[in-house]
């Protein structure tokens, strides 16, 4: 005898928890979208900052963020309350160095700075 | 716990016996309710400071916490009510400090674990303290940037009547604001009763997904499979729980709950489960 048969009820939860997931999944942004790879666009934000350093600031945000929550995309919110809050407070509370916390913020302003001149202001 | 008195034809001994019931009912529930609010109004004591917190309870992610960083967290898990034996209570706590080693490492270490139980079925009612131990976590591959988070776990727990040793994988999988996590996980139990030591193997699965409403607020679901091999040969029936989970964090304190419900249905194992989960970071 099968599991569907011997289980109807389980396989009818699992079964509506599966076809949930998949909506849901089919709704996501990717992760392109939400945390953008660097690229030459980026380059001419960056304000000085390296390709390499920029990418390293991307692998920490990608690393030591999602410790405590999913990567926010950083076009939800905006350069100034990257600027100053989010960044100096989260860095903090990641426990980063100077060096991390640096690379980590020239890529998020850059990705920042990058999305506002493609599409204009957004974010909160 | 005392087995009610054998019941009688004469009205007047089965109105007395059902009052009796009631009576005891009414006590067992008191002292259930009073322990796991005492249990919850210790929790709130901690005052609030900032956040590294599990959005599940039954199911670990492959994250770590950072190097240097230091959590304490408390678990109360409410079992109640088996079908055997309606009467039966069981709170678990366990004191845990956990702290992050190296990016990819981190160790916890069990203060205590101890448990209080209540019910017609069991044989020594009251507070016990079961073991002490740690965990160490080693992640693998990063839930955002590699296809898939992947990380093992090992952990061994200790006590006067208790030695156990568990290994489990952990993977996740982070989309957009969702978590996907799975865990497998085996456990060797030496166990010892009535002077005699035994060996029993538990097998157990957990699925969980969440949704992160927002930075501080998450809601989701997870499952609980397991099946326990006494002796190492003999298998038990299967139990599958399933249930809603919800995590809420501010400054550095949070809370996570999920309460579940068996699925299955084995007698032997109790039909509710309810998992609480609160910690601090430093």
């Amino acid at each position: 005898m099968s599991i569907a048969n011997r289980h109807p009820r389980t396989t009818r939860i699992a079964g509506a928890l599966l076809a949930l997931a998949c909506l849901a999944v089919a709704a996501c942004r990717s992760m392109e979208q939400v945390v953008p790879p660097v690229g030459p666009a980026m380059l001419s934000s960056a304000q000085g900052a390296s390709a390499e350093a920029l990418t390293r600031g991307r692998g920490i945000y990608l690393d030591a963020c999602i410790r405590c929550h999913v990567a926010e995309a950083i076009g939800d919110y905006g350069l100034e309350r990257w600027r100053a809050k989010i960044l100096p407070d989260m860095s903090r509370r990641a426990k980063l160095s100077p060096q991390q916390t640096a690379e980590l913020t020239s890529y998020v302003l850059a990705a920042r700075e990058t999305l506002d001149r493609v599409a204009g202001p957004t974010g909160r | 716990m005392n087995q009610a008195s054998s019941p009688t034809t004469s009205p007047r001994s089965t109105s007395s016996l059902a009052w009796g019931l009631a009576r005891r009912a009414a006590s067992r529930l008191t002292r259930a309710a009073a322990l796991f609010a005492l249990g919850l109004a210790g929790l709130a004591c901690v005052a609030p400071a900032q956040a590294d917190e599990r959005r599940f309870t039954f199911v670990y992610e492959t994250t770590t916490t950072p190097p240097g960083a230091f959590e304490f967290e408390n678990w109360i898990t409410w079992k109640s009510h088996k079908n055997e034996d309606p009467s039966y209570d069981r709170f678990e706590f366990r004191h845990e400090v956990e702290f992050g080693l190296t990016d990819r490492l981190m160790a916890s270490v069990y203060v205590a674990n101890w448990s209080y139980t209540d019910g017609k079925s069991v044989d020594g009612d009251g507070v016990n303290y079961d073991s002490s131990g740690f965990e160490l976590i080693y992640n693998l591959l990063n839930p955002a940037k590699d296809p898939f988070g992947l990380a093992v776990y090992g952990e061994y727990n200790g006590g006067p009547d208790l030695h156990a040793l568990e290994t489990k994988v952990l993977v996740q999988k982070n989309i957009d604001r969702w978590v996907l996590a799975y865990n497998v996980s085996l456990e060797a139990a030496w166990e010892q009763e009535d002077g005699l030591w035994n060996t029993e193997c538990e097998f157990q699965q957990t699925v969980g997904v969440s949704y992160e409403v927002c930075p501080k607020f998450t809601l989701g679901v997870e499952l609980l499979h397991q099946v326990d091999f006494p002796h190492w040969s003999e298998q038990e029936e299967h139990q599958l729980y399933a249930g809603p989970n919800m995590s809420y964090r501010a400054g550095s304190w949070w809370v996570t709950v999920t309460p579940l419900i068996q699925v299955t249905s084995n007698h032997a194992e109790p039909d509710f489960q309810t998992r609480l989960i609160a910690g601090i970071n430093f």
